[in-house]
């Protein structure tokens, strides 16, 4: 398992899988009807077997020299903003978007560390009415509202 | 320069009489301020982000906004990188060598008026061979084939992936990445679906706009999270005024060095793929190695920040010449710039100047003034744009975040477009997390297409024959150029600040 924890060697063994994956993938594509020049996955293919001689090559490399052990992908913070923006993409059409960016917007601040009160009432409200206000009544562009 | 027309004028002038068109590069000039001189933001992601708003604009106003955001964006990283030494973009990494040591030595306010006047000198400089090299390198490219066109393609590749952070492999693997997506729709050739699985949304190929700002603005944002702002860090105040003659006066006393720092900016920039980063570390290099007695490189010494402010905004006309004369993108932004054009109609490539003769002479135009309105911008705020530096995060990534939300869903009003920028910046965030570049994925994208269709193209035009692309000469001076540089980037070593990540 140790060998995994190796950065190089870890990027190498995704890179494989995915190039894989893509190569199968593009083995399925069909050639379509009367088919005279290079079928369509052939550029697709080529591409997966250039990264799969990439990922071996990253494979062997972090074999033969020691580089630094894999990093955690994200903290807590970067997990939480990460949460609330797939939430806030998720409801973005269904929720009037003055409400779903004031809470977003708040959470988000929170979340960053921010704890003054002041802060923390006018900022959410002054981004997300000056984004509104750009929007709507400069760009002309409609975003989902309820009112 | 006979691609050209007196009729062209015309159109300049007509485009000139518009006054949006001042407005829209003063707005442009400021917004690459604020998103060069604040860590995190670069001006990739600032022309990323305006991408969506020039759908409601005439493509006057919209090549004002974005090319005014790209002249002050390669400047502002200098200020951040001055200030706190911490570069607020890659291009401006090496003027950190001697902008800080200035800043903190008492002369953080000559150190950032000189990376203002520095960088119009660059971006002057490569008007000028934009102005001269463009028509004549599009006359030329009018004659190139497929079996060409592929190698200089494969060349910008091999460029943005070699010069990358890290290793060359990952620079390659995220161009792959870039390409393989890219794939993705129908295929031109057949009409057969590529990986769209029953998606309608993807059967005109992947968008590329949500992808763009996913990729360089949303993963950014994520990244800034970790720190949590900039509150902690030591900012020099930028307190004792400067006049503005005295740093022109070191600019005339230094011209030719001005001068050749700006001329390897162009020609780096003229080179597909490349970006300001390199063109800097190189200008740097070479006002280092032609240092006098006296001069104090890495302790404070003005040439070095001459010398790198020249270079790295002289790339934005350098690589505007591969962009609209064979229509491969020679940096990041110009691969977003090609983003811009099309969204109006507009196709760069060998036909564009001859097509397009007062669009070409426009654009020129618009970037000689979008350098002006950023030395006046720059000039007149240095004070203010150092205050950027201690916005909150808090305050920065919400509003990106929404910014960047609002935008792409008004592409289309499509939740899909925001569920793809989502997908595509945790792409980009796990990319930047373990160390493989961006701009390599954002060119394999762009440049996927013309790869693919010249490859395929030149194979059948040539019955399969893999070698016309060594026995026609052009094609094998390419690729041997792309070999010598590629070897090149693998021996030189990189300081860990050249690192072109995003």
């Amino acid at each position: 398992m140790s060998f995994f924890r190796n950065q190089e060697i870890a990027n190498g063994v995704v890179l494989l899988i995915l190039s894989s994956t893509a190569g199968y993938l593009a083995f399925q594509i069909s050639s379509g009807p009367g088919q005279t020049t290079l079928p369509p996955n052939f550029f697709p293919m080529l591409l997966a077997i250039a990264m799969f001689v990439i990922g071996i090559l990253m494979v062997i490399k972090g074999v033969k020299e020691s580089s630094a052990p894999l990093e955690k992908l994200m903290n807590r913070t970067q997990a939480l903003i990460a949460i609330l923006v797939v939430l806030f993409f998720l409801g973005f059409e269904y929720v009037d978007f003055r409400l779903a960016g004031w809470i977003f917007v708040i959470l988000t601040m929170l979340v960053l560390g921010c704890r003054k009160p002041r802060d923390l009432t006018l900022i959410p409200i002054g981004i997300v009415a000056g984004i509104y206000v750009m929007f709507h009544y400069v760009l002309g562009v409609e975003l989902p509202t309820w009112i | 320069m006979d691609l050209i027309t007196s009729g062209n004028l015309n159109f300049v002038f007509g485009m000139l009489s518009d006054p949006y068109i001042f407005l829209f590069l003063i707005v442009g000039a400021a917004i690459g301020l604020l998103f060069g001189a604040t860590p995190g933001l670069t001006a990739p992601a600032g022309v990323a982000l305006m991408l969506p708003f020039t759908y409601g604009l005439n493509l006057n106003a919209s090549l004002a906004l974005l090319l005014g955001i790209y002249c002050s964006g390669y400047f502002a990283g200098s200020i951040p990188g001055i200030l706190i030494n911490t570069p607020g973009t890659p291009g401006n990494a090496a003027t950190s060598m001697d902008g800080y040591p200035m800043a903190k030595n008492g002369e953080a306010n000559r150190a950032i008026t000189t990376a203002i006047i520095s960088s119009a000198i660059g971006g002057f400089v490569a008007l000028l061979l934009l102005l001269t090299l463009a028509p004549v390198l599009a006359s030329f490219a009018l004659n190139i084939t497929s079996v060409e066109y592929f190698s200089l393609a494969l060349l910008g590749i091999a460029c943005v992936a070699g010069i990358s952070a890290g290793s060359m492999l990952k620079g390659f693997a995220a161009a792959i990445i870039g390409l393989f997506v890219a794939t993705i729709g129908i295929d031109p050739v057949s009409g057969v679906t590529r990986f769209v699985y029953g998606v309608p949304h993807l059967l005109g190929g992947i968008p590329i706009i949500p992808v763009l700002i996913g990729l360089f603005a949303l993963s950014a944002m994520l990244v800034q999270a970790e720190k949590r702002g900039l509150d902690s860090q030591e900012l020099i105040p930028v307190s004792n005024s400067v006049s503005i003659l005295s740093v022109i006066q070191d600019h005339i006393k230094n011209k030719w060095l001005a001068l050749r720092s700006a001329l390897v900016g162009s020609f780096i920039g003229l080179l597909p793929g490349t970006g300001p980063a390199i063109a800097s570390w190189i200008a740097y290099g070479d006002a280092v190695r032609s240092q006098k007695p006296g001069d104090k490189f890495g302790k404070g010494e003005v040439k070095g920040v001459i010398a790198c402010e020249s270079s790295n905004n002289a790339v934005t006309g350098g690589a505007m010449i591969p962009l609209l004369t064979l229509g491969i993108p020679g940096d990041p932004v110009t691969a977003i710039l090609i983003g811009a054009l099309m969204i109006h109609g507009i196709e760069p490539g060998p036909f564009f100047i001859r097509d397009q003769g007062g669009l070409f002479i426009a654009i020129v135009m618009l970037l000689f003034l979008a350098n002006i309105a950023m030395v006046l911008m720059a000039l007149s705020s240095r004070r203010i744009i150092a205050n950027l530096l201690t916005i909150p995060a808090y305050i920065i990534i919400p509003t990106i975040i929404l910014v960047a939300a609002s935008g792409v869903y008004a592409l289309h009003h499509s939740a899909f477009d925001l569920k793809l920028m989502a997908i595509f910046g945790a792409i980009g965030f796990i990319m930047v997390r373990y160390k493989f570049p961006v701009a390599p994925a954002v060119l394999g994208l762009v440049l996927g297409p013309i790869l693919e269709s010249n490859l395929r193209n030149a194979l059948v035009a040539n019955d399969m024959n893999v070698f016309i692309f060594f026995t026609r000469p052009i094609s094998a001076i390419v690729l041997v150029a792309m070999v010598a540089l590629l070897w090149i980037f693998a021996r030189k070593t990189k300081s860990p600040d050249a690192d072109q990540v995003l």
